[in-house]
């Protein structure tokens, strides 16, 4: 009951802050750009001029599966910072404001108020990707070829694991720091240090949580689950509950003001 | 019943509040004075788990259950609300926190919400709440659940003359249900509602106990006098008598020290009686709350942080 108070505190707050309105369009705008440019790219470059008469491109006829791993690479890295963004005052901007110091006096019990949060978020993140990913398969079924739907909710399904990802390493730094710009530069910064790393141990560590868009590729060309996608994800998860709990325990030991 | 015993705070080598230990008894009102940076606030956080102790405890003593949160409500200094909620959705909130059934919760809403006197703006955005109907949504939180105790960190400082005297009014209505503990550094505010004073200063309790037991202690053996004419014929009376030391004046009021006030108060009337003085203002100058705030303040520390100016 007193989960489900929070939980519904969040989600209230995310539809008067509009963060249910921006984070689905902004994912919308990711996922399509890139099917609509692909599409018109004979035409975009044609018009914008400068290329001497008779020029000849060579533009690879592109498939619907490739298009789909434009828009997850979009995702990849505009994604991660719109995660970061959403989230980054979650529980550092409560803590700043000076709510908590007067809710937490209140008999609410740590792990509540880090799963409500976090699950609030999640909620939203996994509703705006499908939502976003709708659209562009859409796009993609009207410009390209029909892509099928089992592959589209597998692809939804794994994403969002690399997504809720992204969302605990924010919590976790929500537990403890007071601001929520560093909580965001303290993000970015994690994620950065593991794609050097998947950089230069890559080939070894193929099943860091970072890897997921890669196997998502080999799904999505051979409709097929790798041990690999199984692994990855097996393992991003571990660490989303790692995460958390251990934002739970630091958030205990933090003070509210 | 509530205990505290050696609470401490230390940020590095700054102790804050140093082994500060009292009991909270049921039903009074009990003032935490002292000036700013005295520790009031530390205490009060760390009493709600907002700071970590270093060190000490606090218990309700009739109680096992670990979460002491359940028995006290808190009011922030500067209380900061959700202000996209209404006054009753965060009440509603507060008591589904809390988890009080849902008659309960309706039934708590609405009484909290007349005893605080917001009934009327209930529906309204707690953004568009002026100053003092924020205090009184910040009492009404702290209340919702019926708690033993009252925490309230500066509940009047900050408020206008009229929201003072409303919250004044409140406390000294919830001082019939709950214990209430409050800080200021507004001894007037003190003096109204309290029933014991804890006096902090530099992170210590320097002076604590009953109003009335405190007053007698820093009793000053002054008599304030004022004649309607010729104070200064009758000066010269005054000192005359036996028991008076000195007499000091404040514009046409006279500070008469005496020897004791018994005696003193026997004689100056009985002259007056026997002369037909024209006695306008007598009064036994009762020590007022400032002058033992710095009488106390003073011999502690030899501080000059506060003097009279």
């Amino acid at each position: 009951m007193q989960w489900i108070a929070l939980f519904k505190k969040e989600l209230s707050e995310n539809w008067h802050n509009k963060k249910l309105v921006w984070v689905p369009l902004v994912f919308i705008l990711l996922t399509i750009m890139d099917p609509i440019t692909y599409y018109y790219l004979p035409e975009i470059l044609e018009h914008t001029g400068g290329v001497p008469e008779g020029t000849i491109f060579e533009i690879p006829e592109m498939r619907a599966e490739d298009v789909v791993m434009l828009s997850l690479e979009q995702l990849g890295m505009f994604g991660t910072l719109l995660v970061g963004f959403m989230t980054m005052g979650t529980i550092a901007g409560e803590r700043k404001s000076g709510t908590m110091e007067m809710m937490l006096a209140k008999p609410i019990r740590t792990n509540h108020f880090i799963t409500s949060k976090w699950a609030a978020n999640a909620l939203l993140l996994i509703g705006a990707l499908t939502i976003g990913l709708a659209f562009s398969m859409y796009y993609i079924s009207i410009l390209f070829t029909t892509l099928n739907i089992s592959t589209m909710i597998g692809v939804i399904g794994f994403y969002s694991i690399w997504l809720l990802f992204v969302l605990s390493i924010s919590i976790f730094y929500n537990s403890f720091i007071r601001s929520p710009g560093a909580v965001l530069g303290c993000t970015i910064f994690t994620i950065m240090v593991l794609s050097t790393i998947k950089t230069v141990y890559g080939h070894k560590l193929t099943m860091l949580p970072n890897q997921m868009a890669n196997h998502l590729g080999t799904f999505i060309e051979d409709k097929q689950v790798h041990t690999e996608l199984i692994g990855t994800s097996a393992i991003t998860l571990c660490a989303v509950i790692m995460l958390v709990i251990a934002s739970i325990i630091l958030f205990k030991r933090s003070e509210m003001v | 019943m509530f205990q505290i015993k050696n609470l401490t705070k230390t940020y590095g080598k700054t102790t804050v509040v140093d082994d500060v230990s009292f009991t909270l008894e049921q039903n009074r009102c009990i003032a935490l004075i002292g000036p700013n940076g005295a520790g009031k606030t530390t205490t009060l956080r760390m009493l709600t788990g907002a700071i970590k102790r270093t060190n000490g405890t606090f218990i309700k003593t009739d109680q096992k259950e670990a979460d002491i949160r359940k028995y006290i409500g808190y009011l922030p200094q500067e209380p900061t609300f959700y202000p996209w909620m209404t006054g009753i959705q965060f009440l509603t909130y507060c008591a589904n926190i809390h988890e009080l059934s849902k008659e309960l919760a309706k039934e708590r809403i609405d009484e909290v919400l007349k005893q605080v006197d917001i009934y009327d703006a209930r529906n309204k955005r707690i953004g568009a709440y002026s100053g003092g109907m924020k205090q009184r949504l910040g009492i009404a939180q702290a209340i919702i659940h019926k708690p033993f105790l009252l925490l309230l960190d500066e509940p009047v400082s900050a408020l206008d003359p009229i929201g003072r005297r409303d919250v004044l009014t409140l406390m000294e209505q919830l001082k019939k249900e709950m214990t209430i503990l409050f800080s200021t550094h507004i001894l007037n505010d003190a003096d109204e509602v309290s029933d014991e004073l804890i006096l902090m200063h530099q992170g210590k309790i320097v002076e604590s106990g009953n109003m009335a037991t405190l007053r007698k202690k820093y009793e000053t053996a002054i008599i304030d006098i004022q004649f309607t004419e010729n104070n200064e014929v009758y000066e010269q009376h005054l000192r005359a008598l036996p028991s008076v030391i000195d007499i000091s004046k404040s514009r046409s009021m006279m500070h008469v020290s005496v020897t004791d006030i018994e005696d003193a108060r026997r004689e100056i009337l009985e002259k007056s009686m026997a002369e037909h003085w024209p006695l306008h203002h007598f009064a036994i100058n009762e020590a007022s709350l400032e002058d033992m705030f710095m009488k106390v303040v003073q011999s502690c520390s030899g501080s000059h942080y506060l003097k009279k100016s």
